[in-house]
């Protein structure tokens, strides 16, 4: 048996990782895709595409309506662990205080055991957002197991208002001397 | 001319080598790069050194590996980069050269009184026979895709990346001019433009190529491209590479690139070295070594299929020896807490063994390390472990997997080297001793498969003779279904590794097919019957050599081989449908085939 020296840190982010792909639709459903998007290949093909890990606890969720100002919003969460049925706890946050808070009613920590049945992993929060914008939930996954105590923190995107993702531009492509396309960003300089 | 700062202009009226400058400024912008004439800093001067340091800022993750740290952004050297001395009237190239490891350079006699530019290309170029040519572009295109008619421009011809600074006089005294690309973070979120990150993905680069290079100084590296934008994203919808839509930051081992997550509002790998090292391992097995890894989503802990766990352990592991710092972090969004990390020098969750990439991450991590951390006390160094990936593990006869590699470093070494693999192994739970062979044939380890399953899980390879005889192969996605059912067929006994002897040398017939039921399911659209895969592998010529990949209901159509030799050939069989992510979920759980070679008259 390994003789675990370090502690375990965490398992992967998933967070912010893929763990949901939000797309907004005003005024209905939000709906969300599986995290982890899924890769099938075949062998030779296949070995043409490696991808980073990820942690063994994933966290799925789904935003129930279109988030508004003042209003509670509720985001279920549905957990899968590559480690069986024990307990997961998770604890929630916000980064930022002005910008949502929990309902005076909510559990800030709850402990769940993934199973593959869709229900049982299913647990659901509701926050409050008290502006517009892209505010994110932290959600917390902790698990024990005979190495240690092991979590990760999940960041679900809740996007208040309009305007979800729009094509950031980073610097300003240009040619140079030999026709080549470069994308320049500006140098601080002293 | 130029038109040119009212500073310059005064110099240009009071100073006649300003004026002999102007000429040689006309003329090297028309003949377009080298050096110029020598001259001195004395009274008489001709020429100039304009030079100074090039950096970048990197942040580094908070503790526990929640999220990046931005109060703590350090200043890192650009090293290897080539810095450009441009012409800022034209743009032409006047000279260049390659920044130091302290991120230096220097340009010796420049013209006196020149309007010039400092670009720093995000690329590290190396030219010889032992050289590098590395890369960072853009491989995002607003409002196009992969799938456009006509295509989109080819991705080596997409937007590298540049620092660059603003134009100045070369004036009359030797310049010094400091340029650093910022991370662009203002006080919660970006405010500018992100700068620092395609310079902090080279450095990683560079870090992990010296890596390379401290055991083989000859060491060559093919081209790399690595592709990164702010609008790369993780999307579930499919892979589009030109729209930015990734699968997560991943390596495409057909055109050797890397492509990185940037989206600060879903997830940034940039400052992730580790992230970033782990990919770049993939395309170091992949250019000097060999990878039979069928890749995949893939989580910490899981039981994978042996060649993608030895491909994903052995990618982390090469990141924390490479940047020296057993933490692997993987940060989430920016601005967040969001993150998660392990040490490659104790990870342990899950069942341990020859399936689990964190016993490969820790068995080859703790060869490495020197140290004392109770669990391992002795180091064999990189250069025997780059010695196999390069030698045996490229030609093995099996797949490569923890065990052709374990069992050739091992041979590789003194009886000390081989006590510290045996502990190393033990403490994986993974076989070891004088026994322990590539096919993995003393291995007892079935990842805790319930006894219905543990017979597809080991042996690890099934024996065959390519006699025309009929073997009944069974494949399983138990494993899959514990952890999610995420049908990527990647799981120990998903597929069946086989070891074919091959009695004389011939072209051979192979057949599967399908034996089990696969009643059709009542949704038209489910994909409810078999589709049996076959690949053939010779180790000698290091990789796959035939396959038999067509989608024909519950038969792999019989197709001829080339001629084999009479030697050990390797094969994997597999049901297609526990890839296909669009298959029936009543899909059966275990399907059965049988497999023949047939010599051929």
């Amino acid at each position: 048996m390994k003789q675990v020296i370090f502690p375990v840190l965490a398992m992967l982010a998933i967070a912010g990782c893929g763990n949901g792909n939000n797309v907004d639709k005003s005024g209905a459903e939000v709906t969300v895709a599986n995290s982890a998007p899924e890769v099938s290949f075949k062998p030779g093909a296949a070995s043409d595409h490696t991808v980073k890990p990820q942690g063994p606890v994933t966290i799925d969720y789904k935003i129930i309506g279109a988030p508004i100002v003042g209003q509670p919003v509720a985001v279920d969460l549905r957990v899968k662990s590559t480690l069986g049925p024990q307990a997961v706890t998770l604890s929630y946050r916000v980064n930022d205080s002005t910008a949502m808070q929990f309902s005076d009613a909510q559990a800030m920590q709850v402990s769940i055991a993934p199973t593959n049945d869709e229900d049982s992993s299913l647990h659901q929060v509701r926050v409050i957002p008290l502006r517009e914008g892209r505010l994110f939930l932290n959600v917390s996954a902790t698990i024990q197991t005979e190495s240690g105590t092991m979590s990760t923190v999940t960041a679900i995107p809740i996007q208040v208002g309009a305007a979800l993702r729009e094509v950031q531009e980073n610097g300003e492509v240009l040619s140079d001397e030999n026709g080549e396309l470069i994308r320049s960003l500006p140098a601080k300089e002293d | 001319m130029t038109a040119l700062p009212r500073t310059d202009l005064l110099i240009l009226r009071y100073t006649r080598s300003a004026l002999l400058a102007c000429l040689a400024l006309t003329m090297t912008a028309c003949g377009g790069g080298g050096g110029k004439g020598g001259g001195n800093n004395g009274g008489g001067a001709t020429s100039v050194t304009v030079s100074g340091t090039v950096s970048y800022e990197f942040v580094p993750p908070n503790a526990g590996c929640s999220g990046l740290n931005f109060a703590g952004t350090l200043t890192r050297p650009i090293r290897g980069a080539t810095v450009q001395l441009l012409d800022a009237g034209s743009g032409v190239q006047i000279a260049s050269t390659v920044s130091s490891a302290s991120g230096n350079y220097s340009f010796a006699n420049v013209t006196l009184n020149t309007m010039v530019q400092l670009r720093v290309r995000a690329e590290l170029k190396q030219a010889g026979t032992s050289g590098w040519d590395v890369e960072v572009r853009d491989n995002f295109i607003a409002g196009a895709s992969d799938l456009d008619v006509p295509a989109p421009p080819a991705l080596g011809t997409r937007a590298l990346y540049t620092l660059d600074g603003t134009n100045f006089s070369t004036g009359s005294s030797n310049v010094t001019r400091n340029l650093t690309a910022t991370s662009g973070w203002g006080a919660n979120s970006y405010t500018g433009p992100r700068t620092a990150a395609p310079f902090a993905l080279l450095d990683t680069f560079y870090t992990a190529m010296q890596f390379i290079r401290a055991a083989d100084p000859n060491a060559d590296f093919p081209p790399l491209d690595a592709f990164w934008s702010v609008n790369n994203k993780i999307a579930a919808a499919g892979v589009d590479l030109t729209a930015g839509d990734l699968a997560t930051s991943s390596y495409y081992g057909s055109i050797d690139s890397l492509f990185i997550l940037g989206d600060d509002t879903d997830d940034t790998d940039e400052f992730d070295d580790h992230v970033v090292a782990h990919e770049w391992g993939h395309y170091f097995e992949d250019n000097f070594s060999r990878s039979d890894s069928f890749g995949g989503s893939h989580s910490l802990g899981e039981s994978l299929d042996a060649s993608l766990s030895f491909g994903e352990g052995w990618a982390t592991a090469l990141a924390s020896m490479a940047l020296d710092d057993p933490i692997y972090c993987d940060t989430g969004a920016p601005g967040t807490t969001a993150g998660g990390g392990i040490s490659a020098e104790s990870a342990s969750f899950g069942v341990q063994g020859w399936f689990n990439e964190l016993s490969v991450i820790t068995f080859i991590y703790d060869l490495w390390d020197d140290t004392n951390d109770g669990t391992d006390t002795g180091s064999i160094g990189f250069t025997p472990i780059y010695n196999v990936m390069t030698g045996p593990q490229v030609f093995t006869e099996g797949f490569t997997t923890l065990f052709s590699f374990a069992a050739e470093l091992r041979a590789s070494l003194n009886d000390q080297g081989k006590a510290l693999v045996d502990s190393q192994l033990d403490r994986e739970n993974v076989a070891s001793g004088d026994t322990l062979d590539i096919w993995a044939t003393t291995e007892t380890n079935d990842a805790g498969a319930p006894p219905a399953i543990s017979p597809l899980i080991l042996p690890l390879y099934t024996p065959y003779t390519a006699d025309g005889s009929v073997l009944e192969v069974c494949v399983d996605d138990y494993f899959d279904r514990i952890s999610g059912l995420h049908r990527d067929g990647n799981n120990p006994g998903a597929g069946r590794y086989l070891r074919i002897t091959v009695p004389a040398d011939d072209e051979y017939d192979v057949s599967v097919v399908t034996t089990t039921l696969t009643p059709p399911s009542p949704d038209p659209d489910d994909r409810d019957q078999s589709d049996p895969d076959i690949y053939i592998m010779r180790g000698g010529v290091g990789g796959f050599i035939a396959a038999g990949t067509e989608p024909d209901a519950n038969i792999e159509p019989e197709f001829r081989t080339m001629m084999f030799a009479a030697e050990t050939y390797s094969a994997i069989v597999e049901e297609w449908r526990f890839d296909d992510a669009e298959a029936s979920t009543s899909y059966p759980q275990r399907i059965c085939m049988n497999v023949s070679f047939t010599p051929t008259p």
